[in-house]
Order: C-alpha cells, then sequence, then structure tokens
C-alpha cells in the first residue's frame, strides 16, 4: 500500500515537473492574453453594450473577460506556471549543480559514445610523455585540466564557463521574483484617481470601482493646470499641473510642476498627470471706456454675471466663444442701461478696435480670457514596483548568460594500444552546438598537429 | 537636402546591392560580389547619415522640439531596415560570405520600399505621452529583435536549401549555386546567434509587462 501511496504522489510529482505542462502553460498564457489585447479592460458595462449584444456582454462578464488579468482562470494559469517553474527547477537543479561541482573526471565508454564531437588519434611513446603533452595542449588553447587516472586510463578534464549552467535558474528566479512584486502590488498598493480644480485642494482621492473615497493623510493643492499645442496646430505638446502637498498644514512640496511622464511621488504615493477638462465657464476680461474720457476700469467677469458701472449703467456677458468662427475670442456683451433699452455689443480679442468703430458711448475691449480646469490625476501605491524591477534586472542577467554562455566541456582520454599510445579528444557543450562543432572542428585540427609532430 | 530624398537614394542602394548579390549567386564572380558589397555599404553609411539628418530636422520644424527618430512607424521601420544592414554588415566582416547578402539585403529593400512609398513620413513632435526616453529603447530594441529575426529567416532559407542539397548531392552538379553558400555548420551558427539575439528583446517586453500595463493606461489618454 505504501509504494502504490508514493506511486501517487510521484506521479503528481512528475507532472507538475513535466515539459508537457509547461508547453500547456505557456501557450494557453499567450492565447489567452490575445482577449486582453483585442478586448478593452475594465470599461462602463455602457462602453461595452455600445460595440456588444447584451447576451454576449452577460457571457463575456461571465468569464471575466473584461478584467481578465484578475480573472480566476488567469491567475490560475499562472499560478500553474509557477508550480511547474518551480518544480522543474527543483527536480533539474542538483543534477546541474552535481555537474559544475562534482564533474564527471572518468566517463566510461557508454557515456563517451554518446557526446558527438570525438576524433581519435593513436602515436608512438609512452602514456606519461603523451599525457604531458596534451596537458599542456589543453591549458594553452582550453584550459588546465585536471587529471585522473582509472583501470590503466589517463583521464584529463577540463572545462569553462561552468556557471553558465546555473544562468536558467538565475531565469526562472526572475520570474518568480517579477510575479512576487505583482502580487506586493496587488495586495498592498491600489490604483486611484482624483481631479483637483484649479485652486482646489484634495485630501482623498476614488478608486477604481470604488464608491466611497479613499483618505490620504495629506493634501494636494492644484496651482495651477494648462495645456500648450505645437505652434497653431491642435497638436498637444505639454499638459501641465502645478501641485503643492501639504502635510499636517505644512508645505512640503511647493509648487513642483508635473507632466505626463514626469510624476509627483510623496510617502509612496505617486501621481500622474492623466486628463483634464473645463471647471466651469470662462472668465472674460473686459474694459471699458467712456467715449470722450481718458479712465479705463476693468471687469473680471464670468458668462451671466452682471456687474455695475461707475455711471449706474450695467454690464452682462450673455455668452462667450474661445473660437467664434474664425474671427478667434469673442464675447457677446448686454448693455443694460439705467432708463432705456437695453442693448447687445460684439467683441473680439482679436479686433480691439472693433468697438471703437460703432460710434457708441461706450467703447468694449476684449482683452483676455482664462478658462478655469480641472487636472484629472491618476493616483497609484506600488510597494512592489522595486521588486519587479530587481526581477527585471536578475531576467536579462540570467537570459544573457542562460542564451549567449556555454559550458563547453572537453575529455582526453589516453590509453596503451599494443605498445602505442590511444588518444581520444571528445568535446560537449550545453548551448550553441552548431558554434561549438565549429569551435570543435578547429580543435582538433591543432590536436591532431601537436601529436603527429614528434 | 532632406533625409527624405536620402532614403530615396539608399532604397535605390539597396536595390543595386540585392541585384548585384543575386547576380553573384548566378556568375560566381567576385567582382559582382564586391560591387555588391560596395553598394551595400555605401547605402548603409548614406542611411546613418540621413537618420542622423531626420533627427536635426525634427528640431527644425516650427514649434518642434526634437526627438529621436524613433516615434512613429515609418521612423521604426526606416530603423529597422538599418538595422538589417548593421547585423548583415557585421556578419560579412566575420565570415565574409558574400552569398548570405543575396537572402538578407532584400528584406532591407523591402523595408526602405515600403517606408518610402506607403507609410507617412511627415514629421510631427510627439504628444505628450510619447515625450519618454522609455519610447526610444523600447523602439530600439523591438526592432533589433524583428531585424536579428530577418537575419535568421533569410539564413535559415539557405540553410534548409543547403542542407537539401548536402543530404543528396546527385541532384545537381557540384557547385551550383549552392556550392557558394556557407557550410551548413556555419549557417546553424548563424542562425542560433540571430535568434538569441532577436529574443532578448522580449525579454524586455515580458520584464516591463506589469510596468506597462500601468504605462499604457497613462499612454491611453
Amino acid at each position: 500500500m505504501g509504494a502504490k501511496q508514493r506511486g501517487v504522489l510521484g506521479r503528481i510529482w512528475d507532472f507538475f515537473c513535466s515539459l508537457k505542462l509547461t508547453i500547456f502553460s505557456l501557450i494557453s498564457l499567450a492565447v489567452t492574453s490575445i482577449i486582453g489585447t483585442v478586448i478593452q479592460q475594465n470599461l462602463s458595462r455602457q462602453e461595452y453594450l455600445r460595440v456588444f449584444s447584451e447576451k454576449t456582454y452577460n457571457l463575456l462578464d461571465q468569464l471575466q473577460c473584461f478584467d481578465m488579468y484578475h480573472s480566476w482562470w488567469f491567475i490560475g494559469l499562472l499560478v500553474l506556471f509557477c508550480i511547474n517553474l518551480i518544480c522543474c527547477s527543483v527536480k533539474r537543479f542538483p543534477r546541474v549543480w552535481k555537474i559544475v561541482h562534482n564533474p564527471l573526471l572518468t566517463p566510461n565508454k557508454q557515456v563517451l559514445k554518446t557526446f558527438s564531437n570525438v576524433d581519435e588519434q593513436v602515436v608512438k611513446g609512452d602514456i606519461a610523455s603523451v599525457t604531458a603533452r596534451m596537458k599542456s595542449f589543453l591549458s594553452q588553447e582550453f584550459s588546465a585540466p585536471r587529471e585522473t587516472e582509472k583501470a590503466g586510463e589517463v583521464f584529463l578534464y577540463a572545462d569553462k564557463m561552468k556557471y553558465a549552467r546555473f544562468g536558467v535558474y538565475v531565469t526562472h528566479l526572475s520570474i518568480l521574483i517579477i510575479f512576487l512584486g505583482a502580487i506586493i502590488g496587488n495586495i498592498y498598493g491600489f490604483k486611484g484617481y482624483v481631479n483637483i480644480p484649479e485652486g482646489g485642494t484634495i485630501d482623498r482621492i476614488w478608486l477604481r470601482n470604488g464608491q466611497i473615497p479613499l483618505p490620504i493623510d495629506f493634501s494636494v493643492r492644484c496651482e495651477d493646470f494648462s495645456v500648450s499645442f505645437y505652434g497653431n496646430s491642435q497638436r498637444p505638446k505639454e499638459y501641465r499641473s502645478v501641485l503643492t502637498v501639504i502635510d499636517k498644514g505644512e508645505v512640503v512640496i511647493d509648487r513642483r510642476p508635473i507632466v505626463v511622464n514626469d510624476p509627483l511621488s510623496y510617502k509612496g504615493l505617486t501621481f500622474y498627470q492623466s486628463n483634464y477638462g473645463s471647471a466651469g465657464d470662462e472668465v472674460v476680461l473686459i474694459k471699458v471706456k467712456v467715449r470722450g474720457e481718458d479712465k479705463v476700469d476693468a471687469f473680471s467677469l464670468r458668462k451671466g454675471a452682471v456687474t455695475e458701472l461707475a455711471n449706474g449703467d450695467k454690464i452682462e456677458i450673455e455668452d462667450f466663444a474661445a473660437a467664434f468662427r474664425n474671427f478667434g475670442p469673442a464675447a457677446r456683451l448686454k448693455v443694460l442701461p439705467k432708463d432705456g433699452q437695453p442693448r447687445t455689443v460684439t467683441v473680439f480679442k482679436n479686433f480691439p478696435q472693433f468697438d471703437d468703430e460703432r460710434q457708441g458711448d461706450y467703447v468694449f475691449t476684449l482683452v483676455d480670457f482664462d478658462q478655469p480646469y480641472y487636472t484629472g490625476l491618476q493616483v497609484t501605491k506600488d510597494p512592489g514596483v522595486w521588486v519587479v524591477w530587481l526581477g527585471c534586472a536578475l531576467m536579462i542577467l540570467g537570459c544573457l548568460v542562460a542564451f549567449f554562455l556555454s559550458h563547453r566541456r572537453i575529455w582526453v582520454v589516453l590509453s596503451e594500444q599494443n605498445g602505442k599510445v590511444g588518444v581520444r579528444l571528445v568535446g560537449s557543450a550545453h548551448r550553441n552546438q552548431p558554434g561549438f562543432e565549429l569551435y570543435f572542428d578547429e580543435l582538433k585540427n591543432k590536436f591532431r598537429d601537436v601529436l603527429s609532430k614528434d | 537636402m532632406s533625409s527624405g530624398q536620402l532614403f530615396n537614394f539608399v532604397t535605390i542602394g539597396y536595390f543595386a546591392a540585392m541585384i548585384l548579390f543575386i547576380g553573384y549567386l548566378a556568375t560566381h564572380s567576385a567582382v559582382v560580389a564586391k560591387l555588391a558589397t560596395l553598394f551595400a555599404y555605401a547605402g548603409f553609411i548614406v542611411q546613418t547619415y540621413a537618420i542622423g539628418l531626420r533627427w536635426y530636422e525634427t528640431y527644425q520644424i516650427p514649434g518642434g522640439a526634437g526627438y529621436a527618430p524613433l516615434s512613429n512607424l515609418y521612423e521604426s521601420v526606416v530603423f529597422f531596415s538599418w538595422t538589417i544592414l548593421l547585423i548583415y554588415l557585421l556578419i560579412d566582416l566575420r565570415h565574409k560570405q558574400k552569398s548570405v547578402g543575396a537572402f538578407v539585403v532584400p528584406f532591407a529593400f523591402l523595408a526602405m520600399t515600403w517606408a518610402q512609398l506607403r507609410l507617412d513620413s511627415t514629421i510631427s513632435p510627439l504628444v505628450p505621452a510619447l515625450q519618454s526616453n522609455w519610447l526610444t529603447y523600447h523602439v530600439i530594441t523591438c526592432f533589433l529583435g524583428y531585424a536579428a529575426f530577418a537575419v535568421a529567416c533569410g539564413v535559415s532559407i539557405m540553410y534548409l536549401i543547403k542542407v537539401r542539397k548536402e543530404d543528396n548531392p546527385s541532384g545537381s552538379p557540384a557547385g551550383g549555386i549552392v556550392g557558394i553558400f556557407p557550410s551548413a555548420k556555419i549557417l546553424d551558427d548563424l542562425n542560433y546567434k540571430a535568434i538569441m539575439v532577436g529574443l532578448l528583446p522580449r525579454c524586455e517586453f515580458a520584464a516591463r509587462w506589469a510596468a506597462l500595463l500601468r504605462w499604457l493606461k497613462i499612454v491611453l489618454i
């Protein structure tokens, strides 16, 4: 019964170590990732219903296709992949450790036959002197060999870059570290957003899909937001917010500008410039001059606001357009005299003389306007990000070692053959076999040269 | 002269090199091979200069803040063809196997033709989301990978032809086109190296996977 139980456990172990499982999980991950690329993730129900029918939407929603990187089946595949990776590494690591630290010094004939890079020569002389020659040959052309004697045969073993065999495990470890970093980020981190109008201050943010705001233990004020364009085109050049961070009543970061790829970080939270929008109507700066007088009054007005002039007449901004047809910024003013009929006047920023030519008792000019904005910030906290970066560095290192370096081993086996010495040269590499074959061909020629010299 | 005109000359240069390399396969003439290599080098040098010139031009347009010319499909494809030539010329310096040119240079020529005829070559300054050095690193690693795969493709085709002939020597008189191919071992070695160079940038992608997903959300505003 004990044997049977071990058999089952052994089968489970073999299943998690199998290459078939690796291929299955890798291909499944690749194929399912296509879903995440084709279907936009994390949109609202309304946005999906514009593309899909009610029925399709429900089906895809059930299958968690709209947030597939967090779906149970995708995470399940990742877990399966990780277990597979760990089991394979655990299974193979001891053998590789042995090859590196305890190399096969005296391979028997069967083992030697399995290597395809072989050359054999028979030379005159005694074993000791040929061994000495072969030792200096290997030291010169390859690396210093270790000598072992067994059953009348002399074995010389030399290798190069034996640590290249560990590159694979560094890569495997790096994948696990990256996953670990992602898990830390998912558990202890969050992703949220916040909108701040110019001049406004916030001390709470909104999580994605969250109904209640999350308080943060400091506050952020948006001093200013601006958007600039290249030349006269509509192509945006820069979105810039100027932020001030206030912690316990003290200004800790003062007027720090942030742009799209240059966020602000404070206490583990990172604020990225993400979007923007208008916060209410434009503020229009109007100058009023009474004809024949020198005095000029200036007023900052919002649409709908009424203000009184010095002599009791009133003006109101009835409408404003930042781009009125081709004429640029324009405002329609309503003049409400103390007595008499109200009348409307249109002023243009680009044509300051326009209203003067109307010959009215007031001369209005539209000096400038200011569009109040709110800035949209993405707020993230990801304590796992440095773990992920460590994993990235290890992965690049591991891949470089695993793919570009190769553990090369050379054996020279010398034996007595009817008064002569049989010399066999055997080589093996754990990577880039074709490259090693070319190298071995050259080595073989030198080997023959050395042996033919007497 | 603008970079666009220079890129036209580059395209013509690669076309000439391609035809001459194919001519070399047919004639086995060392002179033809030398001439082909000369065109490949000349095209590469002009292309290097033209890429530099385009970089300079990005500063010259009105309101242009300047950027490394690796920001859109046109510029990437031009860089792709430049990288193919770079890899090919390195192989040429190391192995002096001119026949490889006939299978590798066509990729560079096709890329240049596609870019010059079909893609939008306007220099447009970068929108905020793309104003990041990551964009440059990303395009360089990506297209280095693609170029290495293109070289691997060319070399693999040669390998398949070569192996078929080596297995079946009675098929045609000794020599022929295949006679001047490098040995299958060399082709196999080149192929291994090219694929490894091609795979490494994938690792950059995988490594930045987590970071990238977040970054993409910022890009998509």
